[in-house]
């Protein structure tokens, strides 16, 4: 497996990693989505008045977080976004891998957003639309938010000047 | 001849929008009367429905519409109005629906859709002939295009460029089989039914037609012992098929009767239907991808279908007209010539197909063998000899698949466009041109990845879920990336136009 050259080996110098706080947001929804998730089965295992159900729960949601946890630095070494003369290319994917190209005179619009936990980290979600139909809106999340509008910026300026 | 005033439909109209409503809801009142009742809410939903349906009618007193130079604004809606613009440069297609009681009053339903997707933008239910030509005049920009949906004027028009014969609707009918989906409509509908008379009724009915056959089965060929229910299940499918066939028959001639395809100054217009008639127009630079499809019943008959994507919203049959098969079958050699008058700004001579990996058929195999693995266990229970009979044909036969999967599988690539074909039984091959590309992904699986191969999408706007598509599978990566960087170059170079 490792000799062959992989997706992920053939990108630009230029390429660009999302900010690492990114990492953090995302275990901290992890963990939060877990703690939801505990406190759910342990309302059902006091119904029960069983015990055997509240570990059974309880080590399952500790192996649902525990995955979150190492899927978080993965999916964060493995995103990469770069902007070309062409267009965005961002390239996701830990075990599934996928380079998406959306070239800049096929972006209709597109959204900066953030959540209250990326407000906290100020990162945010650019999500670049396009008239087509699986990739109509393309996501790229856990970006700086000055980077996500910059971003913003750079693909409707030149979009613009694109647009003969 | 771009007036601003006012217009307002047909005084015919109450009548169509009455009908609309009534056939919107008789499948619920329907199960409703027939079903086991006892609740008397159901009956005050329907009576509910009914005074929705009956107040509807009102709408067409608030319908308004205004031709500006520009675009056409529409206005509706009794106590939520609701006013919207349409500019005629962003129609994408103009669809005319008459059915006989239509054609009785001289009316027509216009469909105007633009790419926004889901539901046409605007629909005119219903207006008269007149009002249809100044419509089409200013939608498509030009004079002498307006033209009734009556059979003698179009036919004195141009020369088509597909007209289908009965005998061609009688192979349409046999080739797509659709009376499956009529079969499955039907017990669709039995399922709803829960035990009522008519349930019981219709179960009798169908318990005594079995009877039937039997009885006349016996008298005939007489008692063949073991192999009598042999006879029967072969019989039965061969009746089967041939009442799906017929079913299909039928519906292929109510819906393509007397189709005709035009293609007048960059547009494709397609007329059909037996008692309702349609026109559809599409203007052909709005064609986002062109698929040709050819199964094992087509190469039989040596035809073809071509069908198209749109970027109009109403992709699903039931949502409204749409052209999707714009040549529902033609004869295999006039392929090229078809494809030339569709899609006149590719050279379609040059197309030089490259194919898949062969190693390929080396990774489908092995899928397919585990497959075979699986299926043949259970044959355990039956008998352990069984098991490496099935799985050595069933493997045999996975690799026989993978090697014609593999010989069929290709993709072209030129300056205009990019085409993929695939299929074993049901071959396509589908072409997109460059300017019509959205976004282009490498996609690299596990799999991919021990073998450094990959997968190429094209993206493009109004595709079909299901649909075939410009999915390359099982290419080198170098290869996909090349590719990809190809397209990109060329795409950035291509403004997009609806």
């Amino acid at each position: 497996m490792s000799e062959k050259q992989s997706l992920i080996d053939v990108r630009p110098q230029e390429s660009k990693r999302l900010h690492p706080d990114s990492v953090k947001a995302s275990r901290i929804s992890h963990g939060i989505f877990a703690f939801i998730l505990l406190l759910g089965g342990s309302v059902a295992a006091f119904f029960a008045e069983s015990w055997l159900l509240l570990g059974i729960i309880a080590s399952a949601v500790l192996l649902i977080f525990l995955i979150g946890y190492i899927w978080a630095r993965k999916s964060y070494q493995y995103t990469w976004y770069w902007l070309t003369e062409e267009g965005l290319y961002i390239q996701t994917g830990v075990i599934w891998r996928r380079k998406t190209l959306v070239p800049r005179n096929r972006i209709q619009h597109t959204d900066v957003a953030q959540g209250p936990l990326q407000r906290k980290f100020s990162l945010a979600k650019l999500v670049v639309y396009t008239a087509g139909t699986r990739d109509a809106s393309v996501p790229l999340d856990g970006l700086e938010f000055s980077v996500a509008n910059e971003l913003r910026e750079q693909l409707r300026q030149d979009g613009d000047d694109d647009a003969v | 001849m771009q007036s601003k005033e006012e217009r307002k439909l047909h005084k015919a109209s109450p009548i169509f929008i009455l009908l609309d409503n009534i056939k919107k809801i008789i499948f619920p009142v329907l199960i409703a009367l027939v079903g086991p009742g006892g609740s008397y809410w159901e009956y005050i939903a329907l009576a509910i429905a009914l005074l929705v349906s009956l107040a509807s009618v009102i709408q067409y007193r608030f319908y308004r519409y205004w031709l500006e130079p520009n675009q056409i604004r529409v206005k509706e809606g009794i106590l939520f109005r609701n006013e919207r613009q349409v500019p005629y440069k962003r129609i994408q297609n103009l669809n005319l629906t008459q059915n006989p009681l239509h054609r009785i009053l001289g009316v027509v339903t216009v469909q105007l859709e633009s790419a926004s997707g889901g539901k046409p933008e605007a629909v005119i239910n219903v207006v008269d002939m007149d009002a249809v030509k100044e419509l089409k005049r200013l939608v498509h920009g030009n004079e002498e295009d307006a033209e009734a949906l009556d059979e003698q004027e179009v036919v004195e028009k141009k020369s088509a460029l597909l007209r289908l014969p009965f005998a061609e609707i009688v192979r349409y009918g046999v080739i797509t089989n659709k009376g499956l989906v009529i079969l499955a409509v039907v017990f669709g509908f039995m399922s709803q039914l829960s035990d009522g008379a008519l349930k019981d009724y219709i179960e009798d009915k169908i318990v005594a037609f079995a009877d039937w056959i039997t009885a006349s089965f016996d008298s005939f060929i007489g008692d063949l012992g073991a192999l009598t229910i042999v006879v029967y299940v072969l019989v039965l499918a061969v009746l089967g098929l041939l009442g799906l066939w017929l079913l299909s028959i039928t519906f292929a001639l109510f819906k393509l009767h007397d189709f005709e395809l035009i293609k007048n100054k960059g547009k494709l217009q397609a007329t059909m239907g037996l008692l309702t008639r349609m026109q559809a127009t599409i203007p052909m630079s709005r064609i986002q991808t062109l698929t040709i499809r050819n199964s094992l019943l087509h190469r039989w008959f040596k035809r073809l279908t071509m069908s198209v994507e749109t970027a109009g919203g109403v992709n699903h049959e039931n949502q409204g007209l749409t052209l999707k098969e714009i040549a529902p079958l033609f004869v295999s050699s006039r392929r090229e010539e078809l494809l030339r008058e569709i899609q006149p700004d590719v050279s379609w001579q040059e197309v030089e197909w490259k194919p898949i990996e062969s190693l390929a058929v080396k990774r489908i195999t092995k899928k397919l063998v585990l497959v075979s693995a699986a299926l043949s266990a259970p044959l355990w229970f039956v008998h352990w000899g069984w098991i490496p009979v099935a799985f050595t044909s069933l493997s045999l036969l996975g690799w026989l698949y993978a090697r014609t999967y593999v010989k069929n599988t290709a993709y072209c690539l030129d300056q205009e466009m990019i085409g993929f074909k695939s299929g074993v039984i049901f071959k396509k091959e589908t072409y997109v041109r460059l300017s019509k590309i959205q976004t282009v992904q490498v996609k690299e699986s596990v799999f991919d990845r021990r073998y450094g191969m990959a997968k190429l999408e094209v993206d493009t706007a109004g595709a079909m879920i299901g649909a075939h598509h410009v999915d390359i599978p099982y290419i080198m990566l170098d290869d996909a990336l090349r590719i990809q960087n190809k397209l990109v170059e060329r795409v950035s170079h291509q403004q997009f136009v609806w």
